[in-house]
């Protein structure tokens, strides 16, 4: 185990140092165990190599994460219309994996990825995306509340490809969180929808980075999530317009629903621009639960701190909504709503 | 018939400006109320009090519900109890569907988990009373609806819930004809299923058609000026409110 100050999530472009939004220090401890996923579905039109990997795929985490990462990987390719594959990722006792998926031309790969366990989770995902291809990923993280989660997910996508993130947190300690993606082909496109309920005494750090390169290229990024007791959230969002992306577009959104009055809550929308014909837009809505809503729904019989619950659930059905497997998406709705299962019927 | 509301000697404020004055009002179970007045005099106020609205501060008297003394009692509590107010601006709220919004209410108010099947059958029964197309149980509670979908949204509730008293405020204003005939088919079944009681509040009688008034009360400036049979109704409708103005004094 490697115990050190790493750096994590810079900002691509640095800010004030008094905001202390730059960068990240991650004081905790980077496992050197491998984790191997269980593959409760896997297709048998995707091919699956062990240790296999992909190269020059960025990070948003930063170099100091990447130097430590050196465990077992497994590469998933698809080169045709593939149905879902899902890998359990548990990291109990504490361990990192990697994990590198490769959509051929004109395919499409949807995977999903459940993170659980009692330790320290260190994942890194790679993504290369080929022309015309589609990658669809969702990443729900639900390890023990008392753990260390790194997630670092890179992508590069190339002439009308798209990758499609969907990414649930919902465990965790210190949770930090990098999305890195490169839209270099024309006409290429991201899309990311991150939810979150980041309960009292844990924290969470992101950083979105999206790059365009490629002509037309179009990148959508929305954060929703709910914080409580006294939760911090850092969420950094980056859109880089690079000079030659002409008609790109990219928009980033926030959400945020606070529940309890000692949450830190910082956000820095960052839209870099060095090409003129080109369209970014960010916004965000924070607050409380408006009286009137929990009026309407005491109306109704529901009590104030379940109508907070309710919205709370609410807000990530919505992100839910976007997981394309089924089985995925009951899974995620056991997971925020444990107590389903139980209590007598009427 | 037993009491099922009996208000007493009612005081009610919002921000220090003294709304309703010793109100006093009596509804029996199974019973037909109508709450009649000019714009202004209260009507909305009585129906924010007897649910509850924090907003609404209750100087002096008391609400007593099914025996229970329930003044101080939570919005949540008192919908419990069994009381339900139709919202004359109901809210929206992003993100909670429908089907979602009414499966936790119903739990909330049982305790109980409620057994899919036979919500979904419940639910599909009450939107085809209400001909409101059953794509609606999947969008989110009230965003983007009409005025009348919104207000039939409301009597969805009162059919999905059954409350022992429903207070209507103001549910047929903004409506046009078909919509009042479905509204008040919602409403004629939640009083033979259910042998409810109503409160409602209007100053128009399209909805009253519905059903048989037993009560009816007339507040001006947030004094209840006079209290009889349907006749009053007919009263108004051919009158207006001008005698009833002067009998609170203006």
């Amino acid at each position: 185990m490697t115990n050190e100050n790493i750096i994590l999530n810079p900002l691509p472009v640095r800010t004030w140092n008094s905001l202390k939004m730059n960068e990240a220090t991650y004081s905790g401890t980077i496992p050197d165990d491998s984790c191997t996923p269980e593959l409760t579905k896997l297709p048998d039109e995707l091919k699956l190599t062990k240790n296999g990997t992909l190269d020059n795929i960025k990070s948003a985490a930063g170099e100091e994460l990447s130097s430590h990462l050196a465990g077992d990987s497994i590469l998933i390719e698809s080169d045709s219309d593939a149905s879902s594959a899902v890998l359990n990722y548990d990291f109990t006792g504490g361990k990192q994996a990697r994990l590198f998926l490769h959509a051929k031309k004109n395919s499409t790969l949807p995977v999903s990825v459940i993170m659980t366990g009692d330790g320290t989770a260190v994942l890194e995902i790679k993504i290369l995306a080929e022309p015309g291809s589609t990658v669809d990923l969702s990443v729900i993280q639900a390890v023990g509340d008392s753990c260390d989660v790194i997630t670092d997910i890179g992508g590069t996508c190339e002439e009308n490809a798209s990758f499609n993130l969907t990414k649930l947190e919902l465990g965790g300690k210190s949770e930090y969180v990098a999305v890195s993606v490169d839209l270099e082909g024309d006409h290429s496109s991201f899309s990311a929808n991150a939810g979150y309920r980041v309960r009292t005494n844990q924290s969470l750090d992101m950083n979105y980075v999206v790059r365009h390169t490629g002509r037309k290229t179009e990148s959508n990024i929305f954060a929703s999530g709910i914080l409580e007791g006294d939760s911090t959230k850092l969420f950094r969002g980056t859109i880089d317009l690079i000079k030659g992306c002409a008609g790109a577009k990219g928009t980033e959104n926030e959400d945020i629903l606070l529940l309890g009055d000692n949450q830190v809550n910082q956000t820095i929308p960052l839209i870099l621009c060095n090409e003129e014909d080109v369209e970014g837009n960010h916004g965000a809505s924070i607050g409380r639960l408006d009286e009137n809503i929990i009026f309407y729904l005491g109306s109704r019989g529901i009590s104030p701190e379940a109508a907070e619950d309710i919205i709370a659930h609410a807000k990530l059905d919505a992100i839910i909504s976007h997981i394309p497997d089924d089985d995925i998406k009951t899974l995620a709705h056991s997971l925020i709503s444990p107590e389903a299962d139980g209590g007598e019927d009427a | 018939m037993s009491t099922l509301l009996k208000v007493s000697n009612l005081n009610v404020s919002i921000d220090d400006k003294h709304i309703l004055h010793d109100v006093n009002m009596q509804i029996n179970e199974g019973e037909a109320h109508v709450l009649m007045g000019p714009n202004g005099a209260g009507k909305s106020t009585l129906g924010y009090a007897l649910m509850g609205n924090p907003q609404y501060t209750i100087d002096s008297g008391k609400i007593i519900f099914s025996g229970e003394d329930i003044t101080s009692e939570s919005p949540d509590k008192r919908a419990k109890a069994g009381i339900f107010l139709s919202f004359q601006t109901p809210l929206e709220v992003p993100g909670l569907s429908v089907e979602s919004f009414l499966r936790s209410a119903l739990e909330q108010r049982t305790g109980k988990r409620i057994k899919l099947f036979d919500f979904k059958k419940k639910l599909a029964a009450a939107m085809e009373l209400l001909q409101l197309d059953p794509s609606y149980a999947k969008r989110d509670l009230n965003v983007g609806f009409s005025g009348g979908e919104k207000k039939k949204t409301e009597i969805l509730q009162l059919l999905m819930f059954r409350p022992k008293l429903a207070i209507l405020d103001e549910t047929d204003s903004g409506l046009d004809v078909d919509a009042v005939r479905l509204v008040s088919k919602g409403i004629k079944t939640y009083l033979e299923e259910e042998n409810g009681a109503l409160l409602v509040i209007t100053h128009s009688t399209r909805i009253l058609d519905a059903f048989d008034i037993d009560k009816t009360h007339v507040i001006v400036d947030g004094h209840i000026v006079a209290d009889g049979d349907a006749s009053v109704v007919d009263d108004i409708n051919e009158n207006g409110y001008e005698k009833y103005i002067e009998m609170a004094g203006k």
